[in-house]
């Protein structure tokens, strides 16, 4: 008799134990400790110049002088007194469209303008039209930061950046981070098979 | 010899007794312990709020920025036909084509007349039924802008950029960087309390990943189904036809990899992506089993048709095949959501978003010709799709064409004049605010919804200043816009729910508005 009771008090221990696991509140989700993530120093910040930017027409004509100095030595930059700044490497790219080379290698030169825009601005320039992405790489910009000078042979008059058949380069803003740069090819006519697209590709879209 | 009690207890269980009582004991925990599971699970389930109604909405994505200018546009009477017909050169649709195409609109809004592409007489068809209707000038937006404002206004980040706009359009936030799409934040708040008996996710892509159905933290996972069903796990072999037979691994090689896959898969693990990673199997394969239900399901329905007196079941692919849409890749698409709508009771979703696209539409060359089979595939497929979705509520006494609705979206629209003065070659290019459009049982339809069709105008009220091209600012933001639909489902306007989806949305509409705008009221309650 004394080991049935002691089976079924354990079994009563057992469910009762039961009952009160199923009955207990809801713990809070266990919080995982927080990753450590390895500090990476940014890269030293370039200090522009930070004038306020003006229409194309008037950054040609009437540069209006910087307020306030910028103090730097950062040889990557000229530090204009008008208060636009100059990207060096930029323009010596910028130059080497005035030289004879290549359609392909003219083509490279602008998709590394863009490609250095986004390294100083962390975005290609916003537009969809030739002219608004010539005006972002003349100054007109929020650092007023210069990659290609507005004394550029290849501008036309209408500010578009010109191919080396006189056609305006087609600029395709595919995301913030990729831009493609169309040259028309000899045919000085867009979207056909002899069209010279940026990173050696061609044809047609 | 002497004993205490103790050992006494020990020695005289016997293994046989031990095992005859044991049983008895836990056939008598086993029920009590299942019971008050489901107590709590009951009681659970009556503290949120559940609705028994099903709600779909379907994302229709154009990818590539349509040229819209060209989906809706101004005839006969209206104001501004002769702007179109001038401005658009090389690239207008002509009247007299869409007169020979029966695509004309017969309900004249108060701005004039309107048609669609030739391409599109079935949606034109539905339009004018009441089953479809348009929503002019949509776009992405951070707060109201005009062109006055242009200048000075919070933009976009990255207009005219594919990638970016797409995005915006899915995630409704046009200012920040991305991080959720406004589905998936729909989901995050409402799949528990409106899907208490869910058993698969309520974002169901057809069209893969996308940013529309990333939901917060990943919350709600998107669940990617094809026109045959669910997409296997592939690593053990080619699918699981070949693997299983009635429920039970096959004794070939693929059957055994499965096998040993899915017992890989059942162990546990300390490591969190592990563990992460085997409950993303085990619950794929768990949905599989769900999709598998769910085509059960629509392969048991059938109405009787009234003319033959036969039974007509869901052969969903042969009304597709009849609307010239049967080698479509969006048709497909749309076959794989509707068979999820016919098997729903499966899946046990009270509300499901669903997600397809159509890509093709980046029409910088040769527009015409480019745009007209894009958008004939889209007119059949949307006609084969209302027409599967009336088989559905046939068969299904259950069933409403009143429940689901499906809504188009593209990056952008594209510039007003074209690139070129060849018809063969000119395209045109990246612009702004487009035309959409909305179908389904609850639409009002019939009606062209939105602040009124832009001003059609290189340099006119409606275009940004900077720009030759003709690029519409928006006059209706996408938050607004999808906030409707997002009512529709069952999110109060003026609610924190509302407010969480839309952090923008204020800046369009009062925050105490209950309703949406009068312009926009395009979905019946």
């Amino acid at each position: 008799m004394t080991k049935k009771l002691s089976i079924f008090a354990s079994i009563a221990l057992l469910i009762a134990g039961v009952v009160v696991w199923q009955l207990r509140p809801d713990s809070a989700p266990v919080q995982a400790d927080p990753v450590a993530v390895a500090f990476i120093p940014d890269p030293e910040p370039v200090v522009f110049a930070q004038a306020t930017p003006r229409p194309w027409q008037e950054v040609m004509s009437y540069p209006e002088p910087r307020e306030t100095p910028v103090i730097s030595q950062d040889a990557r930059f000229n530090y204009r007194d008008d208060g636009f700044n100059e990207m060096n490497d930029a323009l010596a790219l910028s130059a080497t469209l005035e030289q004879d080379q290549s359609v392909q290698d003219d083509v490279h030169a602008v998709e590394q303008l863009f490609r250095r825009y986004h390294w100083a601005f962390g975005e290609m320039p916003v537009g969809s039209e030739n002219s608004e992405f010539v005006l972002a790489l003349l100054g007109q910009n929020r650092k007023n930061l210069i990659l290609l000078p507005h004394s550029s042979s290849r501008l036309s008059m209408t500010g578009e950046l010109l191919d080396r058949w006189g056609t305006p380069y087609f600029f395709h803003t595919e995301s913030s981070s990729q831009l493609e740069v169309r040259s028309a090819g000899p045919d000085r006519k867009m979207w056909n098979d002899d069209d010279v697209l940026s990173a050696g590709l061609g044809g047609a879209l | 010899m002497p004993t205490n009690a103790s050992e006494d207890i020990l020695t005289s269980v016997s293994r046989r007794n031990f095992l005859k009582k044991g049983t008895c004991g836990l056939m008598t925990v086993g029920p009590l312990v299942n019971t008050i599971s489901q107590l709590k699970l009951m009681q659970s389930a009556a503290a949120s709020t559940v609705t028994s109604d099903y709600k779909a909405i379907v994302c229709l994505f154009l990818r590539g920025g349509c040229d819209t200018n060209n989906v809706l546009i101004p005839i006969g009477s209206h104001g501004q036909a002769a702007s179109y017909q001038t401005d658009r050169s090389v690239v207008q649709i002509t009247e007299s084509d869409i007169a020979t195409a029966g695509s004309a609109l017969t309900t004249a809004s108060t701005s004039g007349q309107y048609g669609l592409h030739p391409s599109m007489p079935k949606l034109a068809g539905m339009f004018n039924s009441g089953q479809v209707a348009a929503v002019s000038n949509v776009g992405t937006l951070a707060e109201p802008t005009t062109r006055d404002t242009y200048n000075d206004a919070r933009l976009p980040r990255q207009l005219f950029s594919h990638s970016d706009q797409q995005t915006q359009w899915m995630s409704s936030v046009s200012d920040k960087a991305f991080t959720s799409g406004w589905g998936g934040r729909v989901a995050d708040l409402v799949h528990d309390t409106m899907n208490p008996d869910s058993a698969i996710s309520m974002l169901i892509t057809a069209a893969g990943n996308n940013d529309f159905m990333v939901s917060p933290g990943g919350s709600v996972p998107q669940y990617s189904v094809s026109s045959t069903g669910a997409i296997s796990i592939s690593s053990f072999g080619t699918n699981y036809a070949n693997a299983l037979e009635d429920g039970a691994y096959r004794t070939n090689s693929t059957g055994q990899r499965l096998k040993a896959m899915e017992q890989i898969m059942a162990y546990s693990h300390a490591h969190i992506l592990e563990k992460g990673y085997n409950a993303s199997v085990r619950r794929a394969r768990e949905s599989e089993a769900k999709v598998s239900e769910a085509l059960s399901i629509k392969a048991g329905l059938s109405y009787t048709d009234e003319d033959s007196g036969e039974p007509v079941g869901m052969d969903f692919e042969s009304i597709f095949e009849a609307h010239g849409a049967g080698d479509s890749g969006l048709g497909r698409e749309l076959i794989a959501i509707l068979n999820m709508i016919a098997g729903r009771k499966a899946l046990g979703n009270n509300r499901q978003v669903f997600f397809v696209d159509l890509g093709g539409f980046d029409n910088h060359a040769a527009l015409l010709s480019s745009q007209a089979p894009l958008l004939g595939q889209l007119d059949n497929c949307l006609a084969a799709y209302s027409d599967c979705l009336d088989r559905i509520a046939l068969a299904d006494a259950t069933f409403n064409t009143d429940q689901v609705t499906l809504f188009t979206s593209s990056d952008f629209n594209r510039t007003w004049t074209p690139n070129s003065d060849d018809p063969e070659d000119a395209g045109t290019d990246h612009a702004w605010g487009t035309h959409t459009f909305l179908m389904g049982g609850a639409v009002k339809g019939g009606q062209i919804y939105g602040r009124g069709y832009p001003t059609l105008a290189v340099g006119g009220p409606d275009d940004v200043p900077k720009g030759t091209r003709g690029r519409w600012i928006p006059t209706t933001s996408v938050d607004e816009y999808s906030a409707v639909l997002a009512n529709w489902f069952g999110v109060s306007y003026g609610s924190s729910e509302m407010a969480t989806i839309f952090p923008n949305l204020s800046r369009f509409s009062s925050s105490t508005a209950v309703a949406p705008p009068t312009e926009l009221d395009f979905l019946m309650s």
